[in-house]
């Protein structure tokens, strides 16, 4: 009958172990826009997973017809509290013209599911910015 | 009695998350029916129920709505043809089913069909199951 308390305290450390696993940071899917200012807005999908072989992250923006790969991610955190992401894409336009993306972002929150990438891209001469916050899953 | 006491409550505690998942169909769906089509962004294959999540883009104002979905349990849908493997990110799926009553862009699927094979594959809901 001595087992009970650590019985007990077994089964709710793997309980709260977990609800808690989470990761790669960077690993999910996420949703938001991108664009120049508040004006010209687009969405953006973005799902990151881990390649094959656990090895690294891939990772994809816009899944379905007009998706293109993530290249080039890099993820780096000098401080614990400051994660840096970097990542390079190639967007099709609606003539179908591919245009070249480099994009730094933060990641902010980073104990939350709902974690946040926001940054900047520049493509040329071009630059702007994007939002993106981690799903949350609907199932936990 | 201290420590099967404990030993009850232990179970208990690692019982509790997933039995918050599980619930009937009545309970979360309507009778609205959902009739979507978009890109698979996330599977999530787990018990008590399997969801997969898509993007939904309005034709008229361009804007993505990124859509969950239910089916059944992972043994059930197995049950009917699918793996690990049927549906990956980035498919183009059409899905009959019904949306929930809170309003909030979730379904209980009915059906999937893979639109770059025209494979229809059940989902093991649960709708028109007693609760």
């Amino acid at each position: 009958m001595r087992l009970g308390p650590r019985c007990v305290l077994i089964c709710f450390a793997f309980a709260v172990a977990t609800s808690a696993q989470e990761g790669h940071p960077l690993v999910g899917s996420w949703h938001g826009d991108w664009g120049f200012g508040s004006a010209s807005r687009q969405d953006l999908t973005v799902v990151v997973d881990y390649a094959p072989d656990g090895s690294h992250v891939t990772g994809i923006a816009n899944p379905g017809y007009d998706h293109a790969a993530l290249q080039n991610i890099r993820l780096t955190a000098p401080k614990p509290t400051d994660w840096t992401v970097k990542f390079e894409v190639e967007l099709k336009d609606k003539s179908g013209k591919a245009t070249r993306y480099v994009a730094e972002g933060k990641l902010d929150k980073i104990g939350s599911d709902r974690r946040t990438l926001t940054g900047t891209w520049i493509s040329g001469s071009s630059k702007g910015d994007f939002k993106l916050t981690r799903d949350r899953d609907y199932s936990r | 009695m201290r420590g099967p006491t404990l030993l009850a409550l232990g179970f208990a505690v690692t019982l509790t998350a997933p039995l918050v998942a599980h619930h009937s169909f009545a309970a979360e769906y309507g009778n609205e029916p959902a009739n979507l089509k978009g890109a698979v962004t996330k599977i999530e294959w787990q018990n008590p129920h399997v969801f997969f999540y898509i993007d939904v883009r309005d034709e008229e104002t361009g804007k993505v709505t990124n859509w969950a979905l239910e089916m059944g349990a992972p043994a059930v849908i197995q049950r009917n043809g699918w793996t690990r493997t049927t549906m990956k990110i980035g498919d183009i799926v059409i899905v009959t089913g019904t949306k929930a009553k809170n309003g909030k862009p979730l379904a209980n699927a009915r059906s999937v069909v893979l639109a770059s094979t025209g494979k229809k594959l059940g989902a093991g809901s649960s709708e028109g199951v007693t609760p």
